[in-house]
């Protein structure tokens, strides 16, 4: 054996053997993007027809509380039955604020999907991997952020801080944005 | 007469949260999916208050209160951005396209309806109907 051929060869075959990884590698990470942005559209979905009854059922319920109050106005009613009714009154409020948390949640997940779909669109080649802007790419996922606590998250995982730094960051800023919290112009 | 407000949010769940609460405190209440829909139906009716999200899709809450504001008939209408931002730079820019406030959510249902009430008793708030 020419040890000087088997070099040749060698050094041909593993350049070209590291390329088909490195293309497997990015129709691998292709799909699993899109896979994500798949899974979220459907959970999404499914989970919006469902939260939306239940804001049904809640607006049937005051609805029905109205009706009953503006009888009681005109009618006697048991002062039992009108306690129930402020008790039930108090119970939607309560349910009105709690709801209000899946608005957050979609809006979070809705810039998590655009942070699977904006990189696999742009790697729809993935044959050519360093043509990808990747600085692009991040920058129009930073840009469809509308909560600073998601920009913030952001910021820190890109410059590589530890998880409990941005868990006490991410928790000051909850503290400093109060929800309810008017301001007048 | 009871006071018209035009609840504008992307998401349907939100606007049935408001809805629920400003219907139960005597308001009437009238919906729209984002701020193209709203703007359409503030041209062609009266309304006391726009109560809107900023995010939306197709014409976002600022964009809105920017628009409404050429109006001549919503100059002095109180125009309220209800919405999870709450940068001072979301604000700045909601304060120049002349939105009355800026509430954060989640709301609570007392805090909002006191909210309402205190902007739609200032002198020249009121709208005016029929144009």
């Amino acid at each position: 054996m020419n040890p000087v051929g088997n070099e040749v060869v060698s050094g041909a075959r593993e350049p070209r053997d590291a390329l088909a990884s490195a293309l497997t590698v990015a129709r691998g990470l292709h799909q699993f993007l899109n896979l994500g942005v798949a899974q979220l559209d459907a959970a999404v979905r499914e989970s919006d027809t469902q939260v939306d009854k239940i804001a049904q059922c809640l607006a049937s319920i005051s609805t029905d509380l109205q009706q009953f109050e503006a009888r009681a106005r005109s009618e006697p009613v048991a002062p039992t039955a009108m306690a129930l009714a402020t008790s039930i009154r108090e119970s939607v409020q309560g349910a009105v604020k709690a709801l209000q948390f899946y608005d957050k949640l979609i809006q979070r997940l809705t810039h998590v999907r655009a942070g699977l779909a904006i990189p696999a669109d742009a790697t729809t080649d993935p044959a050519a991997p360093s043509s990808v802007d990747w600085h692009g790419i991040l920058d129009q996922v930073r840009a469809r952020y509308s909560m600073v606590e998601e920009r913030v998250l952001f910021d820190f995982m890109m410059r590589g801080l530890r998880a409990e730094q941005m868990l006490k960051a991410l928790q000051s800023l909850r503290e400093a944005a109060a929800p309810g919290e008017l301001e007048l112009f | 007469m009871s006071k018209r407000i035009l609840a504008v949010d992307d998401s349907a769940s939100m606007r049935h949260m408001v809805s629920v609460t400003l219907r139960a405190a005597g308001y009437e209440v009238v919906e729209a999916a984002d701020g193209h829909e709203a703007l359409e139906y503030a041209r062609l009716n009266a309304v006391d208050l726009v109560l809107a999200d900023v995010n939306m899709p197709r014409m976002d809450g600022i964009t809105l209160v920017a628009q409404l504001r050429t109006l001549p008939s919503y100059h002095l209408t109180p125009l309220l951005l209800l919405t999870t931002e709450s940068s001072p730079q979301s604000k700045l820019q909601g304060k120049q396209a002349g939105a009355t406030g800026w509430m954060v959510k989640p709301f609570h249902p007392d805090q909002l309806l006191a909210t309402l009430e205190r902007v739609l008793s200032g002198p020249a708030r009121s709208a005016s109907r029929g144009h």
